[in-house]
């Protein structure tokens, strides 16, 4: 079974060109050649090592413990031939693999303390610009120098490319590390490679993520509507984000309680309620044998979800189950 | 779940992950951005990872043609998130340093920062359900 989805962007003449060009024309029966594909994912690491961000020196340094692991599959034939020098020496190799990875830590370590030192330093701007925002409300900004919103723009949109293109990185790094054969030993090598490569991920996108929550506050001009943007955004409707966004910070104020508590609680109601929505979603789709999406239409549950928000402020909990079992239960 | 169901759910997952990276490609093409087919495509790339993670949590095992299309969907959405925040930055562009009307409307700009916040859930979660496969994978071989 292959899944459709017709109501993409599949069937345009730009997608259909594009698959030309890749060789990825699906035959008469949907089916895309697997060559073809296996092709494309070969062409994604190569080309995220090569451009962008990473000087040659880093893609030399990237490829060290690529190189090590490669080396591993023909060891592995003398392990085979239970040949004692081969195990001596590729338990040598294992250290050094060890000591290459550490190496390779390091210097990543090294390049995410840079990224995070100049994150800190467009915190700073954004910071003052976003006191600027909120304090003088953005329809009366006409006193923030334009010079220096423009640099912030670009320092964010630099910082954005340059973090994704780190991941991407780290990505196309593990895909080499699968494509290595081997026995137990090697497994236990490319776990410990992979470990290294998660860990760097998580950093990086805790930077992204704080980087995120930044421009978020920038365009948005409010903490209150920032957060209603990160925990509702792509699943409430503009006026639903607006009347969330304005019941949490009027909450707020009235009663004192933090903006973070306020967005936990909405954050659980609005994922309870998505599920239920999806689920439905998803099981028509499967019934229908119909890929048809609503695309970004609201699904109409974020009222739901400013009323339990409300109703939970008010000390009313029963009146969130009520919601939430409606939600499950359309008429 | 036998062993045929497994292979298939498996195939079919890799499957939907690879169209759904083609499809988030394609849509991050066109200028402006077409925000439909982003939000559809970043969607499935959350269902894509949920469903990762359910069958790993259930017992499934990882497979290295499925952990590649999922790494190949994770390098799609890492590649369309900076192309949304571009969007985004555009508006604070044009709002405050041109002091003219933006090439998207605040309600573009409003709907761009949700994809950009639905693809950074994304990222997030494909990573996590990848870290998840490759344990389950290398386990599955060290065990063989």
């Amino acid at each position: 079974m292959r899944i459709q989805h017709p109501n993409t962007t599949l069937e345009s003449a730009a997608f259909s060109k594009r698959l030309d060009a890749l060789g990825l024309r699906p035959d008469e029966n949907g089916n895309i050649d697997p060559g073809a594909l296996a092709k494309l994912r070969g062409s994604v690491p190569a080309e995220a090592l090569t451009k962008g961000v990473l000087t040659h020196a880093d893609t030399v340094e990237l490829r060290r413990p690529m190189t090590f692991l490669e080396s591993f599959t023909g060891r592995d034939a003398s392990i085979s031939a239970k040949s004692s020098n081969a195990v001596k020496s590729l338990a040598m190799s294992v250290d050094g693999l060890g000591g290459a990875m550490r190496s390779f830590a390091k210097e990543l370590k090294y390049k995410l303390s840079v990224d995070a030192g100049e994150i800190e330093a467009v915190t700073r701007r954004v910071h003052h610009v976003h006191k600027g925002l909120v304090d003088q409300q953005l329809q009366h900004l006409g006193t923030a120098d334009p010079a220096a919103v423009g640099a912030l723009v670009q320092s964010l949109d630099k910082l954005a490319s340059t973090s994704s293109e780190y991941l991407v990185t780290l990505s196309a790094l593990r895909s080499a590390v699968l494509k290595v054969e081997g026995g137990f030993l090697t497994r236990v090598a490319q776990s410990n490679v992979l470990d290294g490569l998660f860990e760097a991920t998580k950093q990086v996108e805790a930077l992204q993520t704080l980087s995120q929550e930044l421009i978020g506050a920038t365009v948005t001009g409010s903490r209150a509507a920032a957060k209603a943007n990160d925990i509702g955004g792509g699943r409430l409707s503009k006026a639903e984000l607006e009347e969330l966004s304005g019941v949490m910070e009027r909450i707020a104020k009235e009663r004192g309680i933090p903006l973070n508590d306020l967005a936990e609680k909405a954050e659980q109601v609005i994922d309870k309620a998505a599920v239920s929505a999806r689920a439905l979603e998803l099981i028509a789709l499967v019934q229908q044998g119909s890929g048809s999406r609503s695309g970004e239409a609201a699904s109409g549950y974020g009222m739901l979800v400013v009323v339990a928000l409300e109703a939970h402020a008010a000390k009313f909990p029963d009146a969130k189950s009520f919601r939430a079992h409606e939600i499950a239960c359309p008429a | 779940m036998n062993l045929a169901d497994a292979t298939h759910a498996r195939e079919t997952l890799a499957d939907f992950s690879h169209t759904t990276a083609l499809r988030l490609i394609d849509a991050g093409v066109p200028s402006p951005l077409d925000l439909d087919a982003l939000g559809a495509a970043l969607r499935d790339a959350l269902d894509a990872s949920e469903l990762l993670r359910i069958s790993l949590d259930r017992g499934a095992a990882a497979t290295r043609p499925l952990i590649e299309a999922m790494e190949t969907l994770l390098r799609a959405v890492l590649t369309t998130s900076p192309q949304l925040q571009r969007a985004e930055l555009d508006v604070l562009q044009h709002l405050l340093v041109e002091r003219t009307e933006a090439t998207i409307s605040q309600h573009d700009a409003s709907r761009v920062s949700a994809l950009r916040s639905r693809a950074m859930r994304a990222s997030v979660e494909l990573h996590g359900g990848l870290a998840a496969a490759y344990r389950s994978l290398f386990e599955t071989e060290v065990e063989s």
